[in-house]
């Protein structure tokens, strides 16, 4: 047990352990994190078994990584705590005697005599000290007075503050990762799914998207119910930067998209020669309809929002988005095809070139409609709290570390002769200039005063 | 004035403060000195005025894109300095950290950078933008600051030999130190900007505080590095050159986490 508290009060172990976070950490950047083992296998070759297998590929929930955290974790604990006691000692215990030639040892030190008596002196001193902020003991033995004053104490702790956050931070991390939650639900309009884990459901009323001039977009707004027992407990219009807080759990706009299982879709036929007309109809992806009393039938097969051919020559859909939507159709008439082929939405100049035989029939695809969904992130993570708290404490003791630090001065007042004799010193840390100037300047006022 | 207007005054008086202050450094005559930093003053508030008519003009925070950012950080180059200077008196330390905001101020001047106003992406439509990106910027110019006293340290420590006849504000001692005055103001505002302020950002926007995105990744590296000179410096007692190179270390992670995470990494952090 001793050498354990020994080895990790260590301030060596602290700077090793933190050198080899910083390597570990780096690696995980180099390294891209939770591909497939295809994509592996593909840029690292025979290395990529090696990768997987040691947690490379997902470095930051590795046992070996998490392993580090938790060393780190016990190494702060175990320092703070070694160190902890002295402080504590130094700062409600403090002792107020001392001896000249310990003063004599400080970098601050001052030794002088004044006409006045050894209490007036005492007092006036305090009066000074006390006006700039010192908060001043004292104590008396033989006729020899003692003084301790002190400021800013509290600065003392500043360190132990930031790691008490660490260690509150590093511990939401880890609540996080065991205990926290998080999923994606789409929702069309009016559409209401359960809430994973829970007795209550939810419900989308509303899905717009908001465009700025440009066309991008500006803003995804969900109007959400939560409903428990069929009653809705609360309804709240979330979007990106405001989501929904309820017990804990929290609903974030995380996306959008558009059902594209079976849009709706409208044609216009045209025939310019032979029993000319036009006609434009709606149907929906996989809905035959027929017009000119059956005639002439229009059969949309499949539907790809974005379209883009393989290397193999095969249809298939590059993203999501409408950015290329395309439409195959097939048109018979009186029984016999006369066209089947690629329509696109967006560039009609490439629609496989209209009417075979000789119906001379041209079509065009000239709307589109699909169902547009709200993809709601669900969330519950009981770390974050911590994880706030956390950060308060860090930076309290980041501030009272590097802004407020303590100052400490001692004084050994006694009769020397007629006259009475004063040793002054005083330590500081940091900032050791300023405080050299104020010590100056309090042993000045007090000997002008005297 | 347009904004643009404003951006290209505060670079000529950047450039023109630099060169005042390079005369100094051969001269040693104060007033060169003296004139250079009220020159940088100067152009320090018409900066500020061409940050203040982007804003207006955009409706948003003036650091939205790499242009703006560029811009922005390059204002808090310049504020780092004038305060610097102003504490500290780091005069010959000046003239190379003004090369920096040069640096910067050109970079965003190229014509490689968009400089047209964009609406913004749903993501960055929050407070939370102002809070995160200005604060960390302004710790990591803190940082580039300590990056140039501690490289004139690494410069003139070497040099100690030769030249015998040491400038009195160039000591190494005074450049350790106020290296170390630096990484003071710069680590508690990257603390604050880069990790809490933008952990409570991704939690409201991403509905996660920590995602291991490579942005997230290399500021959380560059606090370790830093974390790393502070510990071996207050409590192991490193100094000088030691604790230079590790200054210079951190330095060039923030860069890194500002500018190459972009360029080399992807993430969500992409838009900027």
């Amino acid at each position: 047990m001793n050498s354990f508290v020994k080895f990790f009060s260590s301030i060596k172990v602290s700077i090793f352990l933190l050198i080899i976070i910083t390597l570990a950490t780096t690696l995980g950047t180099l390294i891209p994190q939770g591909r497939s083992v295809e994509a592996y296998t593909e840029k690292y070759g025979d290395w990529a078994p090696f990768l997987i297998k040691s947690g490379i590929t997902r470095l930051y929930q590795s046992p070996w990584y998490l392993f580090l955290l938790l060393l780190f974790f016990i190494n702060i604990i175990v320092c703070s705590l070694t160190r902890i006691k002295k402080k504590f000692t130094q700062a409600f215990k403090p002792q107020i005697m001392t001896e000249e030639r310990k003063l004599e040892t400080l970098s601050l030190k001052k030794t002088f005599t004044c006409p006045q008596s050894v209490s007036q002196a005492e007092k006036r001193l305090k009066e000074i000290l006390s006006s700039r902020g010192y908060k001043v003991k004292e104590q008396s033995t033989q006729g020899i007075f003692f003084l301790l004053a002190r400021k800013r104490f509290s600065g003392l702790f500043g360190s132990d503050i930031v790691h008490l956050g660490i260690l509150i931070v590093i511990l939401g991390g880890f609540i996080s990762g065991a205990a926290g939650f998080r999923e994606n639900i789409a929702l069309a309009a009016e559409e209401t799914k359960s809430v994973p884990g829970t007795d209550f459901f939810l419900k989308l009323n509303r899905f717009e998207t908001h465009y700025y001039r440009d066309r991008s977009v500006k803003d995804w707004k969900s109007t959400l119910s939560l409903i428990k027992n069929s009653k809705i407990i609360m309804t709240k219009t979330i979007e990106v930067n405001h989501p929904l807080s309820y017990k804990g759990f929290v609903f974030y706009q995380s996306g959008y998209g558009w059902d594209w299982r079976n849009p709706e879709v409208e044609l216009v036929m045209e025939r310019k020669t032979e029993n000319p007309f036009s006609e434009s109809i709606r149907t929906i992806v996989g809905e035959k309809k027929s017009i000119k009393e059956k005639e002439i039938e229009i059969d949309p097969l499949y539907f790809v929002p974005d379209f883009v051919l393989t290397e193999e020559n095969k249809v298939t859909t590059r993203s999501l988005e409408p950015n290329n939507p395309a439409l195959y159709v097939k048109i018979s008439e009186k029984g016999e095809i006369v066209f089947a082929g690629w329509l696109f939405l967006k560039y009609p100049e490439f629609n496989t070139r209209n009417s075979q035989g000789d119906s001379f029939l041209s079509v065009e695809f000239k709307d589109l409609k699909a169902e547009p969904y709200s993809i709601i992130q669900i969330a519950k993570d009981p770390g974050v709290p911590f994880i706030w708290a956390g950060c308060f404490f860090v930076m309290t003791g980041l501030f009272l570390a590097f802004y407020f630090i303590p100052r400490q001065l001692r004084f050994l007042i006694k009769k020397e002769n007629q006259y009475t004799r004063v040793s002054a010193g005083g330590t500081a840390a940091k900032a050791k200039d300023s405080f050299k100037r104020e010590f100056d300047k309090i042993i000045q006022s007090f000997r002008r005063t005297g | 004035m347009t904004e643009s207007a404003l951006f290209f005054c505060a670079f000529i008086l950047y450039a023109v403060s630099a060169a005042f202050l390079f005369v100094y450094l051969f001269s040693e005559k104060d007033k060169w000195a003296r004139t250079g930093y009220q020159i940088i003053f100067a152009g320090f508030i018409i900066h500020t005025a061409a940050l203040a008519a982007r804003t207006l003009e955009s409706g948003h925070a003036p650091f939205t894109n790499m242009y703006e950012s560029l811009s922005f950080l390059a204002w808090c180059g310049a504020f780092a300095y004038v305060s610097m200077e102003g504490k500290y008196k780091i005069r010959k330390a000046g003239p190379y950290f003004i090369l920096i905001i040069i640096v910067l101020m050109a970079l965003a001047s190229s014509p490689l950078m968009p400089k047209e106003v964009r609406p913004l992406m749903p993501a960055l439509q929050s407070y939370w933008l102002w809070l995160h990106v200005s604060v960390t910027l302004m710790g990591e110019a803190f940082f580039a600051m300590a990056f140039v006293t501690s490289i004139l340290y690494l410069i003139t420590k070497s040099k100690k030999s030769i030249r015998s006849k040491q400038k009195k504000d160039l000591t190494p001692e005074r450049l350790d130190f106020i290296s170390y005055k630096c990484i003071a103001v710069g680590f508690p505002l990257f603390t604050l900007g880069g990790l809490v302020f933008g952990m409570i950002w991704a939690y409201k926007a991403w509905g996660r505080y920590w995602g291991w995105d490579p942005k997230e990744v290399w500021s959380l590296i560059t606090w370790f590095v830093f974390a790393l000179y502070l510990h071996t410096r207050l409590v192991m007692g490193w100094k000088g050159k030691r604790s230079a190179i590790t200054a210079i270390i951190g330095f060039l992670a923030a860069l890194f986490t500002y500018f190459g995470v972009n360029y080399l990494l992807a993430g969500l952090h992409s838009y900027l």
